[in-house]
């Protein structure tokens, strides 16, 4: 805590000694009389000043919340002493905007009195941050000095991306063994009819259709198709983030990447996440809502770590990829040992889907010649990239975050519907 | 002549305190409190006696009430508008007490010592030290720990990354 002269205190002794000093040159009281006040002032604030014992105590309504929601920050005060005036002014954190209401307030504190103050503030932005500092100044009642008192600072709150809804999503091609809300092409035990076939020796009795037995003569058997789910590894490149003045590609990557998780956990898939980049991150697949909230906290942990360390998946541990899973890469595809990367995960075999988070929005060709030339050039390599995964089946859709995250995952299943993966290379 | 000067440094006072309270720039405060005192300071070369007198505690008053309303309306964030009654009261009340104070010094003054060096060495020495006894505890800050405003978001940033890091090795 530390107390500095106010302006006013500076402009006062500057005045009363200038007018005394005047007084005594010219010889006239009266210059005199007119210092009298400013200096009676000052001494009179000076010594009836006291030292205030405020208790400021912070606390938010939660400690996570979505992108875009609100937070409500409580500020309670108690004094011993009385306080003339208490200025407080909230700073928010780069990540967190105010709310119509303003971030500072002007009160008075009435000795052994209490008060509260309610700010309120948005995310804006994902991540895990700290809310912002608090900083007090208090006046005395000759707004003499000004105290400045402990800055408070603000807990750290988790910010979780928004998600979008979506409404339809990518079928892997391949189901697990484990009971799911997928239809699976395998006959076994299920709901859903698939044929007819004539009995043989150790079906069982109770899966004879009496009705077609009856039809043709000689016993038959209903096939049915049992409900599966799936693996789904959400790979997310880490190696580069494209940012400009809107965001980054990796802001957009982490909404993607929740989204998807979300609607894949809903329909019963297990879900695990890879950061493949300057640090490998990740979290095996599992069911349920506890796994989208671990999936979160891996996902806000993201950042694009620059490294010259070529990776490869080999460097992927076994059981964050598992067998027949679907591989949803996302990833702005600028760079090479990523781009690799997804190249050899297809020719492992798995099961590929590419949702390229365009860093063009990010990105502005040169004002040269030669700037614009190298941008195109860019540009169809880019392209060229796209043809050489569409060859392998793998569907590589754009998003920029304008438009919903439904129409590239829709333009994804009409790629695999139109285009038979073949065989691994 | 005389009469122009004094007008002139009035008005020079008034726009400064009005630039200062629209500008929010206290120290143009402090020029323009000086400038409305040299004015009186001046007219004061064209009358002398006991018209004089009466005149010094109004303009001492008059003074301080300007300069209280012109810092008022320079810090006017750190004043709401249920507060303003209760400000404005104050001003007044200063005024006042501004008023007696200086009624004071001249009621003393009429004791009429005899003019001397010595006495006017004795003038000097008291303003200097009164002078120096008000600055010497306005200007030591009382640092009692860290006060000092953390204005730098690096730190923020720094901050969130730990709890990033936190997060990640949980």
């Amino acid at each position: 805590m530390s107390s500095t002269p106010s302006p006013k205190l500076r402009a006062y002794i500057a005045l009363a000694g200038a007018a005394m000093l005047a007084g005594l040159a010219t010889g006239r009281t009266e210059l005199v009389a007119i210092a009298a006040p400013f200096a009676g002032y000052v001494a009179l604030g000076l010594v009836l000043r006291t030292r205030p014992e405020i208790v400021i105590t912070t606390m938010v309504d939660r400690d996570r919340l979505l992108e875009g929601d609100e937070i409500k920050v409580r500020v309670e005060l108690t004094s011993d002493t009385s306080v003339e005036r208490l200025i407080l002014t909230l700073h928010p954190a780069h990540a967190f905007a105010a709310v119509s209401t303003a971030l500072w307030a002007a009160i008075r504190v009435p000795a052994g009195g209490h008060d509260s103050l309610c700010f309120s503030l948005r995310a804006e932005r994902w991540g895990a941050h700290r809310l912002g500092t608090i900083h007090c100044r208090a006046t005395d009642r000759f707004g003499l000095t000004d105290l400045q008192l402990p800055t408070q600072r603000l807990p750290v709150v988790q910010v979780f991306p928004r998600r979008e809804t979506l409404h339809r999503i990518v079928d892997p091609l391949e189901l697990q063994a484990t009971a799911g809300s997928r239809v699976s092409r395998e006959r076994a035990e299920g709901v859903e009819f698939a044929e007819n076939r004539p009995f043989v020796p150790g079906d069982r009795v109770r899966r004879i259709n009496w009705r077609v037995t009856a039809r043709r003569g000689t016993p038959y058997v209903s096939e049915r198709h049992p409900e599966r789910n799936a693996d789904v590894i959400l790979f997310l490149d880490t190696f580069r983030d494209v940012t400009g003045p809107g965001g980054s590609t990796l802001e957009l990557a982490v909404r993607a990447a929740a989204s998807l998780a979300a609607s894949y956990l809903a329909g019963k898939d297990r879900v695990g996440v890879v950061g493949f980049g300057g640090v490998l991150r990740g979290l095996g697949p599992r069911l349920g809502t506890a796994q989208l909230y671990r999936i979160l906290d891996v996902l806000i942990g993201s950042e694009a770590v620059f490294s010259y360390w070529h990776k490869d998946v080999s460097l992927v541990p076994r059981r964050l990829l598992p067998p027949k899973a679907l591989v949803i890469a996302i990833t702005p595809l600028v760079d090479d040992r990523a781009i690799g990367a997804l190249l050899d995960l297809r020719a492992r075999g798995f099961d590929l889907t590419v949702l390229e988070i365009s860093p063009l929005p990010f990105t502005q060709p040169g004002d040269t010649p030669t700037g614009r030339l190298a941008h195109r050039l860019w540009l169809l390599r880019r392209d060229a990239l796209r043809k050489r995964f569409e060859e392998l089946g793998v569907a590589v859709v754009q998003w920029s975050g304008e438009q919903p995250l439904q129409v590239p995952v829709t333009a994804q299943m009409a790629f695999r519907r139109r285009v038979r993966q073949p065989a691994a290379a | 002549m005389r009469a122009v000067f004094c007008i002139a440094l009035v008005a020079l006072g008034i726009a400064l305190i009005v630039t200062a309270a629209i500008g929010r720039r206290a120290w143009l405060v402090l020029l323009g409190l000086a400038a409305l005192g040299g004015s009186y300071a001046v007219s004061l070369g064209a009358f002398s006696g006991p018209r004089a007198a009466v005149s010094a505690p109004l303009a001492g008053a008059g003074l301080l009430v300007a300069g209280e309303c012109s810092f008022l309306a320079v810090d006017r964030d750190g004043v709401t508008r249920s507060q303003l009654p209760r400000r404005l009261a104050w001003v007044g009340g200063v005024g006042l007490g501004a008023a007696v104070v200086s009624s004071l010094v001249l009621l003393a003054w009429s004791a009429r010592l005899s003019r001397s060096l010595g006495v006017s060495i004795a003038g000097t020495i008291c303003v200097v030290a009164v002078v120096a006894l008000l600055s010497v505890p306005a200007r030591a800050p009382r640092a009692d720990g860290d006060g000092e405003p953390n204005n730098d978001p690096a730190q923020d940033d720094a901050n969130a990354t730990d709890a990033r890091s936190r997060l990640t090795q949980s």
